[in-house]
């Protein structure tokens, strides 16, 4: 078993814990990173969702990923400058889009979920890049203004105030996240994903499940894009690429793909690996731009060695 | 009519072949039915069928009057028709309770009326009455192959079933441990009418009120148990004589 | 109607290549069993040939083809040497993998040959504007369509009407009775994978001057193959054809025209949606799901 699912039992809240003082005890630099760290696990906490408890194993997060990104940066250039309203409606943004495109995929298993997710991923970023009246290609959208989590607090110009509002947001999303886990809603859905014919002989409508955790899934990728917005200040049709889908994925198998916790630490691994072999001087230092390759290599090194078959041998879905 | 399931000239072919051709069927309400066959003879077909996880080429099928042909397999779930499968199909990574606990619920989540004060309680009954004791916490996935089968039939039991299709549920038992089978098979409640398709001869001879038999896809005989035994058609079936 | 000529006829040469590149993805997926998520990146090598090695002669045209169908044949086999440790590890790592080794070979076709998208130089007799209807049309594009066709056409016999095509055919419907007849499994997904490559590198190759080589050519090759596959149904050689078709108007028309310009991309996903809910939970699931 991963390491790092052996280490989630000791408590979303003490991750939490831990956390909540780096905004003191950091450097600018790495408060940066983590906040961005904080983003992505946000994403990737999402994918787990869909592929360890769902079943359906998806490269196309990123879609509903920037569908609230954009929807957060057209909202600040249009002075809505309340944090939360920015998040609220890029959630609704990205639970709206999973709503429309749930029919693509929930009727798929297996590989065929990839496929698809993997086609709307990419099928989403090129909307991105060519809808230019909305998104301005790919010149990205720029969201200069830093927003105030709530009507009457001060806005977020520092860079610890900014982590402090992305740990707020991703420890409430994710932690009611795992409290409807534990409720009878997350057993339906392992037991969809463990036995789909046993669910139907039990009258219990499959479909209508994963379209609910699919949107759901929406919902926290649509919010992580509010984040990134709110932490980049921009946007472009980059921030959905392979690599992201790469780097999200890649966590989810790391820390264990049921995991909502492991992905956000599986995040952290990744990014932090990722970052300390850019700055290697290996090659000559020329390690730094090349994000794909780091990521690639980790994804093949993670494939081979991580014995727990993956994704899972769910034999009803295989 | 109080046929609770009416059968009637169902088929299934696959391209020349046919898996199953012409067969009526009726069951009662309480009625215990046995369907037999030797090898090939169409009777998971049938139960797939009737279960809604096939969809025939003819026929039709009414269920309390109702038809259900073209319904999915959850409809017919909720309509009041359960089974079980010949590999036990169990949610290997909830706890035997969970299973039962889920398998009881309605769609969505509820429970259903009269079980919602002590939903946990009923499950555990559920469980007791199939013979498992001791493993609720045990994750589905690490029961024995003996001990999913009967988790599967309290699953199947919890959705209050008026039709319970077994899908040969002896398979892969031994001896004894079809005896213990035999008992849980006499003691369930006599409300259900039961469909249950078998290899081991003895078992369903012991357990049925009624048997069909079929034979390349075809009906050859219904009767009781004396009739059956005792029927040359259906001798020549086992001995492999063509209909 | 006239100003749709060009893109029309743009949209069938389009068509065709997607068709060459989605056969071969079909094809690894429907009898190797493994979804190849490299598959772009080896049509990228064809491309890359392509551009580096033409250089406007006939010869170095056929030479370009025959490195580029040959490496990318090459790297189709490296990947079922590469997923010989996943034995019994299921779909999900093997794709997986695939999509590990499209980002690492991606990065470093970047690094070898730039981050810029190349110029591929075609032979001065096919460089030139040919007459159709009263339009001027490039004539590799001419030359590319009618030889797109022929290979369509060939591969359509192949799987069709030779004893190899019925392999393939009894494979893709099931797999489990063909594994009886004795085949080395390990040989035929290296076959196929080889075969597959071989026909993504050709496609690559031959259509280096219709979708060029450079960093993002590997994903949107992708992208299309999938959406192809997806639309066509898995082991339908005519459902791919009219599926390939169609993406290739939806992008060559729907990009052209000024009314659908801003929703080319959404007709893609329209399409997809139409096509998928119209069989619902039918053809896709019937291969990979139990009952």
């Amino acid at each position: 078993m991963s390491i790092l699912r052996r280490l989630t039992p000791l408590g979303f809240p003490a991750l939490i814990v831990v956390l909540l003082p780096m905004a003191w005890v950091l450097d600018d630099y790495a408060t940066k990173t983590l906040t961005s760290i904080l983003v992505l696990g946000l994403l990737a906490a999402s994918v787990a969702l869909l592929t360890g408890v769902a079943g359906l194993p998806t490269l196309g997060q990123t879609a509903p990923y920037l569908v609230g990104a954009y929807t957060a940066a057209t909202l600040v250039r249009h002075d809505v400058s309340i944090g939360v309203v920015q998040l609220l409606a890029a959630a609704a943004a990205g639970a709206l889009f999973s709503l429309v495109t749930a029919p693509l995929v929930v009727y798929a298993r297996g590989v065929v979920v990839l496929m698809i997710t993997l086609a709307l991923g990419e099928l989403t970023m090129t909307v991105a890049g060519r809808w230019k009246s909305v998104t301005h290609g790919t010149d990205g959208l720029l969201a200069f203004a830093a927003p105030a989590p709530l009507p009457g607090l001060v806005t977020l110009d520092t860079d610890r105030a900014t982590y402090l509002y992305v740990l707020t947001v991703v420890a409430v999303l994710v932690g009611v996240m795992l409290l409807v886990l534990r409720s009878p809603a997350g057993a339906l859905l392992r037991a969809a994903r463990d036995g789909e014919a046993r669910m139907r002989a039990s009258g219990h409508p499959v479909a209508g499940y994963l379209t609910v955790a699919y949107v759901a899934a929406g919902g926290l990728a649509g919010a992580a894009g509010s984040l990134l917005v709110t932490v980049e200040r921009y946007v472009s049709p980059g921030a959905g690429g392979f690599d992201i889908s790469a780097l999200v994925l890649l966590a989810v198998v790391i820390g264990g793909a049921t995991s909502l916790v492991g992905a956000l630490l599986g995040a952290g691994l990744v990014v932090a690996t990722r970052d300390w072999i850019a700055s290697r001087d290996w090659f000559g230092g020329s390690m730094a731009g090349h994000a794909p390759l780091v990521l690639g290599g980790l994804f093949i090194l993670c494939v081979y060695l991580l014995p727990r078959g993956l994704l899972g041998k769910r034999t009803a879905h295989e | 009519m109080s046929d609770l399931l009416a059968v009637d000239g169902l088929g299934r072919r696959y391209g020349d072949l046919a898996a199953l051709d012409g067969v009526d069927l009726r069951v009662a309400p309480g009625d215990r039915l046995g369907l037999i066959g030797p090898n090939g003879a169409g009777k998971s077909t049938l139960l797939n069928l009737i279960a809604g996880s096939l969809r025939p080429t003819a026929g039709r099928i009414r269920f309390d009057g109702r038809d259900v042909t073209r319904l999915a397999p959850a409809r017919r779930a909720r309509l009041g028709i359960g089974r079980t499968h010949q590999h036990p199909a169990v949610w290997a990574s909830l706890p035997a309770l969970d299973n039962v606990l889920v398998a009881a619920r309605l769609p969505w989540g509820r429970f259903r009326a009269g079980r919602r004060a002590k939903p946990r309680e009923h499950a555990r009954e559920l469980l007791a009455g199939v013979g498992l004791t001791g493993v609720e916490q045990t994750l589905a996935g690490a029961l024995s192959h003996g001990q999913r089968r009967q988790l599967e039939l309290a699953m199947a039991l919890a959705g209050e079933p008026r039709l319970l299709l077994l899908d040969e549920p002896a398979a892969g038992l031994a001896p004894p441990e079809v005896e213990v089978l035999a008992s849980l098979l006499a003691s369930l409640p006599l409300t259900v009418a039961i469909l249950l398709v078998e290899h081991h001869l003895d078992l369903v001879y012991g357990f049925a009120d009624r048997i069909t038999v079929l034979h390349s896809g075809r009906h050859v005989h219904t009767g009781t148990v004396p009739e059956t035994r005792s029927s040359p058609e259906v001798a020549a079936a086992y001995a492999g004589v063509a209909p | 109607m006239d100003a749709y000529l060009i893109p029309a006829v743009d949209g069938v040469g389009y068509g065709l290549l997607l068709f060459v590149v989605a056969a071969g993805l079909t094809l690894a997926f429907g009898v190797g069993d493994v979804l190849n998520l490299a598959h772009g990146t080896l049509f990228a090598f064809g491309a890359y040939a392509a551009a580096k090695v033409s250089d406007g002669t006939w010869l170095s045209l056929a030479l370009a083809v025959l490195v580029g169908t040959a490496a990318a044949a090459a790297g189709g086999a490296v990947l079922s040497a590469l997923l010989v440790p996943l034995a019994g590890r299921g779909h999900l790592a093997q794709a997986l993998l695939t999509f590990g080794v499209a980002l690492v070979v991606g990065d470093l076709l970047v690094g070898l040959f730039g981050p810029d998208e190349l110029p591929v130089k075609v032979p001065a007799l096919l460089d030139r504007p040919v007459d159709i209807a009263g339009h001027s049309y490039p004539g590799y594009r001419l030359a590319f369509i009618g030889v797109a066709a022929l290979i369509a056409v060939v591969l359509y016999v192949v799987v069709a009407r030779t004893r190899v095509g019925s392999l393939v055919r009894a494979t893709v419907d099931d797999r489990d009775m063909v594994a009886t007849l004795g085949v080395n499994p390990f040989m035929v997904r290296t076959g196929v994978l080889a075969a597959g490559g071989a026909l993504a590198g050709l496609a690559g190759a031959l259509g280096a001057p219709i979708i060029g080589p450079g960093p993002r050519t590997a994903d949107l090759v992708l992208m299309l193959s999938l959406v192809v596959v997806v639309l066509g149904g898995l082991g339908s050689i005519g459902g791919a054809f009219v599926a390939a078709i169609a993406v290739g108007e939806i992008q060559t028309i729907g990009v052209t025209s000024e009314v659908t310009q801003d929703f080319a991309p959404f007709l893609l996903f329209g399409a997809m949606a139409v096509v998928l809910s119209a069989r619902a939970r039918g053809l896709l699931t019937s291969r990979r799901s139990a009952a």
